[in-house]
């Protein structure tokens, strides 16, 4: 694999993220012009992904974050902050669909309780 | 009005006319639901409320069939959900005590005298049926094994030490039924009970009843795997919010 010269030896690893990253870019992208996210989660989305592909191309650059962060390898930084992330993500899920199995509950309960209600009179 | 008054047999009416509600909720139960509803009017209950948890067999019509008043959810949204929606409509419709009732003959209904008692006598707001604490009822091992593992996990979530957490049959004054809000549309809700009834200072008390265990009961009833699966799901929760 090429160190860290940019764009000195590319690995079949590199252009197959790349592809990757590109593809999810053109899905966000696409998802905001059908105004089904909001141009914030694009710009997040954008990041992350652009992040991902300047550390896959020039891993050096993490070095400075993990020698303050006191962990050995720039390459376990990116890791842990994947992990993180992810869980992040996770959390909001799951709340995100908590509060929406919530409403659903509250909208059959009161179309039965007004159902029945309305039937006895 | 200081008249003892018993007009059991007429209707649901109680010393001082009190007026009692019995919700049940049913999630695919025809087969027994019609007979719960038959053997509660002929112990002189009326207002009897069967919450149809969308279930995709009869159980509405049989239980309209039988006299049941029904309050159908278009979806089903688990047996808390239903829970909170017969006591919502209860309360709308003046109930004074509300006793909840399973839908697969597991309860006697000669035993909700006794369930009542406590909050006729304003000894307590929330009365909790118990199998633990007579002997009548011939819990299977396993099943023991389970519920009292629902116990312990009760009492190190909720601090709360009861001897039977996981009974459906369970009677509440107008007050506590109004004062409580079960969140947990699923099986989770036994514990958010039991956790409210401590965080809203009900006064509760444990009354023995029996449980009949049947062939039909125990096949409805929770697995040791569903029983894990739904402790995992309330400390998940915990952890989250």
């Amino acid at each position: 694999m090429g160190d860290s010269l940019l764009f000195g030896t590319v690995s079949v690893f590199q252009i197959a993220v790349t592809l990757f990253v590109l593809f999810a870019l053109s899905r966000a992208l696409l998802r905001f012009k059908d105004r089904k996210i909001s141009l914030g989660t694009l710009l997040f989305w954008a990041v992350v992904w652009i992040g991902a592909l300047v550390v896959l191309y020039i891993p050096s650059i993490t070095m400075p974050v993990a020698r303050m962060l006191n962990i050995g390898r720039g390459i376990d930084v990116v890791v842990y902050l994947s992990i993180i992330l992810v869980y992040y993500l996770l959390f909001r899920m799951y709340v995100r669909i908590e509060k929406m199995e919530q409403n659903i509950t509250q909208a059959v309960r009161q179309s039965a309780i007004n159902a029945a209600r309305k039937s006895k009179k | 009005m200081f008249t003892v008054n018993y007009i059991n047999v007429v209707g649901s009416v109680l010393p001082m006319g009190n007026k009692v509600f019995i919700v049940i909720p049913a999630f695919n139960e025809e087969a027994t639901i019609g007979s719960v509803v038959q053997n509660l009017r002929k112990k002189g209950y009326s207002s009897i409320v069967v919450v149809d948890d969308g279930s995709s067999d009869d159980t509405l019509s049989v239980a309209k069939n039988n006299g049941a008043r029904v309050v159908a959810h278009r979806l089903n949204r688990g047996q808390g959900a239903a829970l909170q929606t017969g006591m919502d409509y209860a309360v709308l419709e003046g109930a004074d005590i509300i006793v909840t009732f399973d839908a697969d003959g597991q309860h006697d209904p000669s035993e909700i005298k006794e369930m009542i008692s406590p909050i006729l006598k304003g000894e307590a707001e929330v009365s909790l049926g118990s199998r633990f604490l007579s002997k009548q009822s011939n819990v299977p091992f396993f099943k023991k094994l389970v519920l009292k593992g629902g116990v312990l996990f009760t009492y190190l979530t909720t601090g709360m030490l009861l001897s039977d957490t996981h009974n459906g049959f369970r009677a509440f004054s107008r007050k506590a039924a109004r004062e409580l809000r079960i969140t947990q549309d699923r099986m989770e809700h036994a514990s958010e009970i039991i956790e409210q009834i401590r965080i809203k200072h009900l006064k509760h008390k444990e009354v023995p009843v029996t449980i009949r265990y049947t062939e039909y009961s125990r096949k409805k009833g929770q697995s040791p795997l569903e029983a894990a699966r739904i402790a995992f799901r309330i400390l998940l929760r915990k952890i989250m919010t």
